[in-house]
């Protein structure tokens, strides 16, 4: 399954010595030098275990349930988390030299995950949490602090809202394939998941 | 959203440095007269060899000069002064053997050189002229052989942001016409050139860069001791054994500043440091305390007014048009609520805007172009567009004046004590932004520290995005004023710097004195934050004996002189002050504007009557450094066990992690459950 690959992969990443882990992080100074590298795996390296450890927990849940429905929209989210996150990185919005950390790529997971989810249940606990992970996102926001949670750098939880971005932006394209004159009744297949509107 | 303001004002002052640098550059070396018939020596070798270790650098320059002529000739060599360096040593090497200098006043030292030379004698000299060079003077090179020479200096290093930067200087900036005039410069190493630094680190190190010099050698040993290293290939070939060399080039110039930066560990904690020393039945000892105050200070979000003062001299030629192109990406990073003005100065004053202006793109593209179709020539009148500068300030805002000049006041009013007195009657930051290594530092440097700004010296080498987020950030944070650091316990006096002013987010606190009696005592930092007061307090151990350090005792006396030399820039020159810095320089032998260091036979030093008091000091400190590299990197944090700053870590350039933490993956529950049941 990909998502435990994914998984294995980050924990590799981690235990590798730190003079090779130093040349993936999201590093302006490298970048301005020409290393492109922190672009895409900074997102797979974590500063302590800690850090480590919850990111691939919440990639293991999100990816598994993701990936059971369709493949496909799990590894676009992915992409796209990827890009919002470095995009947000590159602007002048960008506060930080440094980042590392998976956690704004799985925010767009989570996205995708609440609109699949919907449209198959239309279950109001969908609506709760996406409402409580937006929360999340604001409140540290406002105070910069991770919710109980302490790790060696500080938050960037505007990598957050990035990925959620992206994931509203990947579903309202699938949203308007799904709307597309003759996807209304046979639904739009991603992947292995079929998606009709219930509505 | 906040992180949009917060970013765009500290981000301005910055972007305008990196506008600065492809200037014409002069190096260090060997000087010819221009007119004349005088044939030129050459650079056989050059070796620098630097350890940092303990709150300071020592570097060791050794070279060896050759005559290919049928003459005796002079040797002259010249070289930027490097920032706070106190040379302590300089040898010469006659008949074979190595002699150690002795420090004379300026006068006197010149004289016995001349008298030596005169009499067809081995002697050299070395000068410092104020803040632009040391001038080395040899006689005689023999025709067909060569001479070697030694200088060592000391500097105390810092960290900003947990980032350390030493600079070899040897870039000059092309400032001082009268001298570009007269004299040639053969910088060309012609044989072997080699340079070796190691750090041997109480905190743990994560990395070493040389932006300018990627074929660097870089070993870490550990994260407290690590090795660079980089030369020629007669260089490698003569260090081969050794097996210290780096990867090679085929020639070197001395025409390149080797700057060098280190980054330390993340998460390491606010510190207090402290470094002492002092001989077996001294009363007196001498210490150096290094704080490192804890990542407390708040962010700003405050809208501003940014005046530009920017020199647009004749020096500024080759890089003006750089220099547009960064205000244009400074200007285009401002807040909406934000004001600006720009003024450029050279022989005179002239205002690119008519005061504020609000920023929008109109205003931006509008003023980018006036500026761009202006050429830079004449002087720099720094005075009056500092002047006017501050004459359209507006009480009622919060401001900030960018200064960014490469050069020295040589039109209008030039006195130090005038920019002075400018500054303390306007209650605005000065920031200046200080290129290269021959601009007047003291002048600018003082007038910051007066403004409670900072300056920041930029190499030609520098990474110059490094040097701007580290600026950026800063301007974005609240700082420290009216910074006072109080001792309690033991007697402690003759602290140096006397004035700390403020202190910006990242900035250490370095601060020598001396202390009688020994024993724990106590350290209080305060400073106001906002208007609010804030302190802290650590324990501290003055040890009885502690003779690991003797280089600490010309560090304060380096500090100490510059505090005179700052007196006499402000209040003009006084007798006393002269003669204090000269009694300082002539007990810890220094060289200083006011006093040389020469180096003659060992007979002439004794007919002379000369005491050789240098020569046991460098002895001394030989001694203590070889003692050192034998044993393991010593840690001096006082606070380990109560730490002054709690729990907070020191300030680093903005990183940020992405962590979902407990309450994300908690959140995902919910989801698990809906899907299985549904599945089910």
């Amino acid at each position: 399954m990909l998502t435990m690959a994914l998984c294995v992969a980050a924990i590799l990443f981690h235990v590798m010595p730190e003079s090779v882990r130093e040349l993936f992080y999201f590093d302006a100074g490298q970048l301005r030098a020409g290393s492109l590298g922190g672009l895409v795996f900074s997102h797979w390296l974590h500063v302590d275990w800690p850090h480590l450890a919850w990111n691939v927990a919440a990639l293991a849940l999100l990816g598994g349930m993701l990936e059971l429905q369709s493949r496909a929209l799990f590894c676009a989210s992915l992409m796209v988390g990827t890009v919002a996150v470095d995009v947000l990185l590159l602007s002048p919005l960008s506060e930080v030299e440094r980042y590392c950390g998976l956690s704004g790529v799985l925010n767009a997971v989570l996205g995708c995950l609440l609109y699949v989810v919907w449209l198959r249940t239309r279950s109001r606990i969908v609506i709760a949490v996406a409402a409580l992970a937006l929360s999340k996102i604001m409140v540290e926001m406002v105070y910069q602090e991770s919710l109980f949670t302490e790790i060696a750098w500080p938050p960037y939880p505007a990598a957050h809202l990035a990925g959620v971005l992206a994931a509203v932006i990947l579903c309202v394209i699938v949203h308007w394939g799904l709307s597309a004159k003759g996807n209304k009744t046979k639904g739009l297949r991603i992947g292995g998941l079929t998606i009709r509107s219930t509505g | 959203m906040n992180f949009l303001s917060r970013t765009i004002s500290g981000t301005v002052a910055g972007l305008i440095v990196s506008a600065l640098f492809s200037a014409t550059v002069h190096a260090a070396g060997l000087m010819t007269p221009v007119r004349g018939n005088l044939p030129q020596l050459s650079i056989r070798e050059h070796h620098v060899d630097v350890v940092i270790e303990d709150g300071y650098a020592i570097t060791t320059v050794e070279q060896v000069f050759a005559n290919p002529h049928d003459d005796a000739l002079e040797a002259i060599y010249s070289f930027p002064v490097p920032q706070k360096a106190a040379v302590g040593e300089f040898t010469y090497w006659i008949d074979g053997k190595p002699v150690t200098g002795e420090v004379l006043e300026k006068q006197a030292a010149r004289d016995l050189y001349e008298q030596e030379k005169a009499q067809g004698r081995q002697a050299a000299l070395t000068e410092k002229d104020e803040y632009r060079t040391f001038d080395i003077s040899v006689y005689p090179v023999l025709p067909n052989n060569d001479v070697r020479i030694r200088l060592v200096y000391i500097q105390p290093v810092h960290t900003d942001l947990g980032i350390g930067r030493y600079v070899y200087p040897l870039q000059e900036g092309g400032v001082d016409e009268r001298r570009m005039n007269f004299w040639t410069y053969n910088s060309t190493v012609e044989e072997a050139f080699s340079f070796n630094l190691q750090m041997r680190s109480s905190y743990p190190v994560d990395e070493f860069r040389l932006p300018a010099h990627p074929q660097v050698m870089v070993q870490e040993q550990s994260p407290q001791d690590w090795r660079l290293s980089f030369g020629n290939q007669q260089a490698k070939d003569s260090i081969e054994e050794g097996d210290t060399g780096g990867q090679v080039l085929a020639s070197h110039n001395l025409d390149e500043d080797i700057v060098v930066y280190w980054r330390h560990a993340q998460g390491l904690p606010g510190a207090v440091d402290l470094v002492t020393h002092r001989e077996e039945g001294e009363k007196r000892g001498t210490f150096m305390l290094t704080v490192t105050p804890g990542d407390d200070l708040g962010l700003l979000e405050q809208g501003r007014d940014w005046v530009f003062v920017l020199d647009y001299s004749g020096s500024m030629a080759g890089k003006y048009q750089t220099l547009v192109e960064g205000v244009r990406e400074g200007l285009d990073k401002l807040s909406e609520r934000d004001r600006f003005q720009i003024i450029l100065f050279n022989n005179g004053v002239r205002e690119v805007t008519s005061g504020y202006v609000p920023v929008n793109q109109q205003n931006v593209e509008r003023y980018i172009r006036e500026l761009e179709a202006i050429t830079p020539d004449g002087g720099t009148n720094l005075y009056a567009g500092l002047q006017r500068g501050y004459r359209l300030l507006d009480a009622d805002r919060p401001s900030a004046v960018i200064l960014v000049t490469d050069g020295v006041a040589n039109v209008g009013v030039t006195e130090r004590k005038d920019f002075l007195r400018l500054l303390e009657k306007h209650d605005v930051r000065l920031f200046s932004f200080v290129m290269g290594n021959s601009a007047n530092r003291p002048l600018l440097e003082g007038m910051a520290t007066l403004s409670n700004g900072f300056s920041v010296n930029v190499s030609n080498n520098d990474d110059i995005g490094g040097l701007l987020v580290q600026a950026a950030d800063k301007l974005k944070y609240e700082s420290y004023r009216d910074v006072e650091v109080k001792f309690s316990g033991i007697k402690v006096k003759e602290l140096a710097p006397e004035r700390i002013g403020s202190l910006y987010r990242g900035q250490q606190i370095i601060l020598f004195g001396h202390y009688w009696g020994d024993g724990p005592a106590k350290v209080t930092v305060g400073g106001k934050v906002l208007g609010e007061n804030r302190t802290y307090t650590s324990e501290l151990d003055f040890p009885k004996v502690m003779e690991r350090n003797p280089e600490l005792e010309r560090l304060w006396a380096y500090a100490a002189i510059e505090d005179l030399q700052n007196r006499i820039d402000y209040l003009g020159t006084d007798a006393d002050s002269r003669q204090a810095i000269t009694d300082i320089a002539l007990e810890y032998d220094l060289v200083t504007n006011y006093t040389s260091m020469i180096v003659v036979a060992e007979d002439v030093f004794e007919a002379q009557g000369i005491d050789r008091s240098n020569k046991t000091r460098v002895e001394e400190e030989a001694s203590a450094r070889k003692q050192r590299a034998a044993q393991p990197v010593k840690a001096h944090r006082q606070d380990s066990t109560t730490p002054a700053f709690g729990n907070s870590s020191r300030a680093y350039p903005s990183n940020g992690a992405g962590s979902v933490g407990l309450f994300g993956v908690l959140l995902l529950l919910p989801l698990l459950l809906l899907t299985r049941s549904r599945r089910a």
